[in-house]
């Protein structure tokens, strides 16, 4: 039996995606210590495309509310999570760091920045939507 | 939330496959909301009573204790 891409039901298609995106995404990651990233990065490309091409081109409901209300469940979680643990973790460290205690690691600094930027988003887009329902 | 989706559905003859195609959502989605794992939308719900062509409120069972907390 031959699988072409209209034979492939639903579970199958986000299978295919989710694995595209997890595949092309380790690519891309293990790229760059390789020094292969611009390969890294059309494969990632590729995968992408596929996946999203594997998505959208079948007139079957591949996804609906129920992973939208999944998702954004999901999201929920990772920036309470997140929310907690930078609540704590951060300032205890500045803390220590002021104290004379404990200095802030090289690395750390990279990860408070981004988590800096993604809480400012986070609260960016809020205030936008509270806004625009309005 | 306990509904009779299952009950339409099959008194329809209809696969859970069919009415997730009717609806414009996943057979996945029609399986977690027959076995109470997932409530769907309001507007789902809607589109729901009206396929059958029963009120929203004869095909889901609203009975929580939050109704007597808001009281």
């Amino acid at each position: 039996m031959v699988l072409t891409l209209d034979s492939i039901d639903t579970v199958q298609r986000r299978k295919m995606s989710v694995g595209l995106w997890g595949f092309g995404g380790f690519i891309l990651g293990v790229s760059v210590p390789l020094n292969t990233g611009l390969l890294g990065v059309i494969i990632f490309a590729i995968c992408a495309l596929s996946a999203m091409f594997i998505v959208h081109n079948t007139s079957d409901v591949v996804y609906d509310e129920r992973d939208q209300q999944l998702h954004q469940q999901a999201s929920g979680l990772t920036l309470t999570i997140f929310g907690y643990a930078s609540a704590t973790i951060f300032p205890s460290l500045t803390a220590l760091h002021a104290s004379g205690v404990y200095d802030w690691p090289v690395w750390m600094t990279p990860i408070a920045l981004l988590i800096a930027v993604l809480y400012v988003s986070y609260a960016s887009i809020t205030a936008y939507l509270q806004w625009s329902n309005k | 939330m306990k509904n009779h989706i299952s009950t339409h559905r099959e008194e329809s003859g209809l696969s859970q496959a069919e009415l997730a195609e009717e609806l414009g959502v996943t057979r996945q989605t029609i399986n977690a909301i027959e076995r109470d794992r997932y409530d769907p939308s309001l507007t789902l719900a809607l589109q729901l009573g009206e396929f059958f062509g029963i009120p929203v409120e004869d095909l889901f069972d609203y009975t929580t204790d939050t109704t007597e907390s808001h009281q």
